[in-house]
């Protein structure tokens, strides 16, 4: 007797149906052939039904193999054929069999977050090989996995990580609530669930991290900080976080404390660069030319006089095409990424100028801009940080450097006043070790 | 929803509509050099240096553009010629201004001025001076140099380009602060438009906010070395004697003022030099340097004595003599009162002391 619940899945060509007679006794198995490992199908339950001598002695046989379970209920079926199982019919009972064949258990090669001399391989797309991952590196009996399935439709398995001696269980307990409370159908990345944890509609700043580094994640869990591990992405979710974090790069831990440190004040540069020079530009060029010298003011005037648009629209015009072409260059594949960037630059950095659209100034400026957001190690930040000049400009223009000064003000008030999980969030440290790991201090 | 949208309409249609502070810098008139002299019928003739920029800059290439008004105030002069141009003036480049020589002989200087220290788009760091012969003489020369308009007079006044001890600046706030301080004469520099350049070597003495008088260059050099501490200056030697120049590496020199009970007020300055051998016409390095010290510290001795008499004899106070007497008494609302009967009776006890740090020649 087949289940009334199979006739759904019937309809699929992947979804196979096997009889298997052994001249004493049959069994039935059902499976997706997308979903399993032949393989183990073979082994686990083909080879041992053919030398069953009878239908107990098969029962004996997988009830002592490893996750073969009874399902008590028929409507558990489709769900258990659905995540990978193998399901066994013997004399109306029913056992599932964890037979499904990984997806994409290798770890990729970093991409969105590059050392120079870390590891270089980041995590798979499978959670259980990032799990391992993670415990190869992280040998401590206290390492914590907890499972979820995010979604409702997608289910997606997912893992909780952390260290049970090191967490901050209110912080834990905060998390494992929002997890719980999820209400989407599909969850399929780090950021995603980032968003749908967070109450507000409006945020601007990431206040988690997503990494694709299991040197970074490892030195996040030793710190006390929860990993959120999602099926189907090589991404992580760590919580909490500090603005910091996102500032600093694993090359930090890897390089000499003068190198690191002098690269953390580089970031911080190029944070303020890409933030505040088109607003400047703007405010220099449209209220305040008297902060320039007065030799820089009059070539400045000279590179402009071709441009007969207000400042404003000139920055606009120019940010717009420099946004368009980081993100064409972002989506676009790699074979014609290099054309768009090639024939991008080649149009913003000599034709703009030419034509009298944007003043020369205004090309190094827009390049510095571009090239200064870049030094922002995660990428979530420096999405973030990209929005943030908009505001600036605006004010700029309405009320030049003044606006600029009550901008800059206005953000680092509001960073102030971000929490990430109860835990304020624009500082250096969560009371941790370093980053870099030589700091006193902030330990116990 | 609507809300913000609506708003974020508003908000940028007012961008479009840019107000009157936004005013591109392509839209604006660089007043470089601000010139006033004696107008023929009215009381000021303004003369503005306007810099026309352009996107290369080419040594000798610098554009400019001068125009004049005359009026009875400033103000009005800058109002009148606005209607001259095409663009609107911005003072806050203006870094120089010059009076003529014809204005600053006969005319009151501190309250004429008055304009340029109420505008707040003129910039503090503006240098004032004297100009010879007159101030539109000095704003329409044109040195070969020139890369952008203006920018040899800014180069010599700031320190950046040549640094000569014959250049005594005079930036807006000092002098205003000289005119209103009791017991500190104003001084401002003098420069002589030459067809294709300036000579500024000289200056000029101001008392109650009229020229007292000029100093020649030499007594120049000697006021910025006791007024400023300008440390890099030449020593010559005495006419009859073999031809020897120094030229010093340090200065410090400190004064003290000695009114004691019964005896004259005494002017004590400790003044101490380090010299090198610039040009001889003898060796040097077998000489007995103490004779040399003494030379060079006689010489200068000579010189001190001699500026800072002539200053007493105008009754004027450019190093701020009756600043410090106010500052170091304590004789209630006297005090500067007491110092101008003073000043004419005092005696200047100059002591030099010049060390020879070497001949400048390896042996």
């Amino acid at each position: 007797m087949e289940a009334k619940s199979l006739e759904t899945l019937r309809h699929s060509d992947d979804f196979k149906v096997d009889t298997l007679d052994n001249g004493l006794f049959q069994i039935e198995v059902y499976f997706f052939s997308s979903l399993c490992d032949t393989d183990t199908i073979k082994k686990e339950i083909a080879h041992p039904f053919l030398v069953s001598p009878s239908a107990d002695a098969f029962k004996i046989v997988l009830k002592s193999a490893l996750a073969c379970k009874i399902l008590e209920n028929e409507a558990e079926i489709p769900g258990a054929l659905l995540q990978g199982n193998a399901v066994i019919q013997l004399q109306d009972a029913y056992y599932k069999l964890l037979a499904s064949s990984p997806a994409n258990d290798k770890p990729t090669e970093a991409v969105a977050e590059t050392t120079l001399q870390g590891p270089q391989s980041a995590f798979s797309e499978d959670s259980e090989t990032n799990l391992k991952l993670i415990r190869q590196r992280y040998p401590d009996p206290n390492l914590t996995a907890e499972q979820y399935k995010l979604g409702k439709v997608s289910r997606t398995k997912s893992y909780l990580v952390y260290d049970r001696n090191k967490v901050n269980r209110k912080v834990l307990s905060q998390l494992q609530q929002k997890i719980k409370e999820i209400d989407a159908d599909m969850v399929m990345a780090g950021g995603q669930v980032e968003t749908l944890i967070t109450k507000t509609k409006i945020r601007w700043f990431p206040i988690m991290i997503v990494t694709e580094r299991p040197d970074r994640t490892i030195l996040n869990l030793s710190q006390g900080k929860i990993v959120l591990l999602i099926d189907g992405t090589p991404f992580v979710l760590i919580v909490p976080a500090v603005f910091y974090d996102f500032i600093s790069a694993m090359d930090d831990v890897y390089q000499s404390f003068v190198v690191t440190r002098a690269l953390v004040l580089l970031r911080y540069v190029g944070l303020l660069i890409t933030m505040t020079l088109p607003a400047m530009y703007v405010a220099i060029v449209s209220y305040n030319p008297e902060i320039l010298k007065v030799q820089f003011t009059l070539s400045l005037a000279g590179s402009r006089a071709a441009v007969p648009y207000p400042s404003f629209i000139e920055v606009m015009i120019m940010l717009f095409l420099i946004e368009a072409l980081v993100e064409a260059s972002l989506r676009l594949p790699r074979y014609i990424g290099s054309t768009a960037t090639t024939v991008g630059g080649l149009i913003l950095g000599q034709a703009a100028q030419q034509a009298g659209l944007v003043s020369s100034v205004m090309i190094i400026v827009t390049s510095a801009v571009a090239i200064s957001n870049f030094l922002i190690p995660i990428n979530a930040m420096s999405f973030a940080i990209r929005m943030a000049k908009y505001p600036l400009i605006f004010l700029a223009s309405l009320f030049g450097i003044a606006g600029v000064v009550t901008g800059m003000f206005a953000i680092v008030l509001y960073a102030a006043n971000l929490t990430s999980f109860g835990e304020p969030y624009f500082r250096f440290f969560l009371k941790e070790n370093a980053t870099s790991g030589y700091k006193e201090g902030d330990t116990e | 929803m609507r809300k913000i949208l609506l708003s974020l309409v508003a908000a940028v249609s007012l961008l479009l509509g840019s107000g009157c502070g936004l005013k591109d810098i392509d839209k604006r008139f660089f007043v470089i050099v601000v010139g006033i002299d004696k107008g023929d019928s009215s009381l000021f003739k303004v003369t503005l240096k306007l810099a026309i920029p352009s996107p290369r800059t080419e040594p000798g290439e610098a554009k400019f553009q001068t125009i004049s008004q005359e009026a009875d105030s400033i103000a009005e002069a800058v109002r009148l010629m606005k209607s001259k141009v095409d663009k609107e003036f911005d003072f806050g480049q203006a870094k120089d201004i010059v009076i003529g020589k014809s204005f600053a002989d006969t005319h009151e200087i501190g309250h004429s001025l008055d304009f340029f220290f109420r505008r707040r788009d003129i910039q503090e760091i503006a240098n004032v001076s004297i100009g010879e012969p007159d101030a539109a003489t000095v704003i329409n020369a044109k040195p070969l140099s020139e890369r952008l308009p203006g920018n040899s007079l800014i180069l010599a006044f700031s320190d950046e380009g040549t640094e000569s001890p014959y250049i005594i600046k005079t930036p807006l706030f000092d002098y205003y602060r000289r005119i209103f301080d009791l017991g500190k004469d104003p001084y401002l520099p003098i420069i002589r438009a030459l067809e294709e350049t300036f000579v500024i070597n000289r200056v000029a003495i101001l008392k109650t906010n009229y020229k007292r008088l000029e100093l020649n260059p030499d007594e120049t050099a000697a006021l910025n070395q006791l007024a400023r501490g300008y440390k890099r200056f030449v020593i010559k030697s005495p006419p009859n004697e073999p031809r020897l120049t120094f030229s010093s590496t340090r200065l410090k020199s400190t004064y003290k003022i000695l009114t004691p009970k019964n005896g004259d007020p005494v002017i004590r300055f400790h003044i101490r030099v380090d010299v090198e051998a610039e040009e001889s016409e003898e060796k040097l390095f077998e000489k007995n340097w103490h004779d040399l010290e003494r030379l060079a510290a006689t010489q200068l001795k000579d010189q001190y004595l001699e500026l800072l008499t002539k200053l007493q004899k105008h009754g004027v106070d450019p190093i701020g003599f009756g600043i410090r007497y106010r500052a170091t008494r304590h004789e209630k609302s006297k005090e500067y009162e007491n110092w101008r009967k003073i000043y004419p009776n005092v005696r200047f006890d100059i002591r030099v002391a010049v060390h020879f740090r070497g001949t400048g020649i390896i042996k």
